[in-house]
């Protein structure tokens, strides 16, 4: 289902498991798990079928990230995505919720947390970067061996990335990213030149917490592939 | 996006209420290869506060 969050901004939802279920003489309130997917650019379907038991102790909402093509590329920023999170939960009626971001939204969720400390119950990173480094990207690559191609393919994209060496490091990079077998990409629908505007922009620069040391109330998870 | 890098600097930043986990053997979405990590997960949501 698609919920507008302001304006002429719908994000496209999707739900599995109910919130109130039956238990005994009453219905008992569980809680509500907030997923936000990796990219930029991609869609939820990286957390299917994988997180989908994660519905059976609680309501798990899927949410695709603010990225339409027609509207104006200054809208893809952190603090937007950051702030999408409290709009969905305020229109769908979700209060302290737990938030679980991966890869980049894991980036958005630091951020949502950076500017609304008090919203969520818990969160959960999961291979989260706190900023893009390029050369600490390069090391993890040399450190794991990979393919010369990949790696050459690798520094060009994330040195330069545009559409064009995009093309040329993106189909090889499953590798990057995957022990065993990578995702199919054709379960994703994709916007790319959301990832090239947010890589050409100041993610090189974002720290996840300007200001440290912020006083985070929500416990949180941070779970990262050794590997990485 | 990026393969992950300053984790250890985000925990930090997180304080004491932060968990750190390094995964063996996973990709870079953990459970693709780790479906113990779903349990983790939902283990460490489910501890009442």
């Amino acid at each position: 289902m698609r919920v507008q969050i302001e304006p002429g901004v719908r994000l496209f939802v999707d739900v599995d498991g109910c919130s109130h279920r039956p238990d005994g003489d009453r219905l008992k309130k569980y809680p509500t798990l907030v997923l936000l997917h990796g990219g930029p650019g991609h869609d939820h379907s990286s957390f299917k079928p994988d997180l989908l038991p994660l519905a059976e102790d609680m309501q798990v909402v899927f949410v695709d990230h603010r990225r339409s093509d027609r509207r104006d590329s200054s809208e893809w920023n952190l603090d937007q995505w950051a702030d999408d999170v409290i709009r969905v939960c305020d229109v769908l009626g979700i209060e302290k919720p737990f938030v679980l971001g991966a890869s980049f939204g894991a980036m958005v969720a630091m951020r949502y947390l950076a500017r609304h400390p008090t919203h969520a119950t818990k969160v959960v990173l999961v291979s989260g970067t706190a900023r893009v480094v390029v050369e600490e990207q390069l090391a993890v690559l040399d450190k794991r061996g990979v393919r010369p191609e990949i790696r050459e393919a690798a520094e060009t994209f994330w040195r330069n990335p545009t559409p064009e060496n995009g093309a040329a490091f993106l189909p090889l990079s499953g590798p990057i990213y995957a022990v065993a077998a990578p995702l199919p990409p054709s379960r994703s629908v994709s916007n790319y030149d959301v990832m090239f505007h947010f890589l050409q922009g100041k993610c090189r620069l974002w720290i996840c917490f300007p200001g440290l040391p912020v006083p985070l109330r929500p416990p949180s998870f941070l779970a990262v592939s050794r590997i990485q | 996006m990026t393969p992950a890098s300053g984790i250890v600097a985000i925990a930090d930043a997180i304080g004491p209420n932060a968990r750190l986990e390094l995964i063996a053997h996973a990709s870079h979405f953990v459970w693709a290869d780790r479906p113990d990590c779903i349990d983790l997960i939902r283990n460490w949501l489910l501890l009442p506060p």
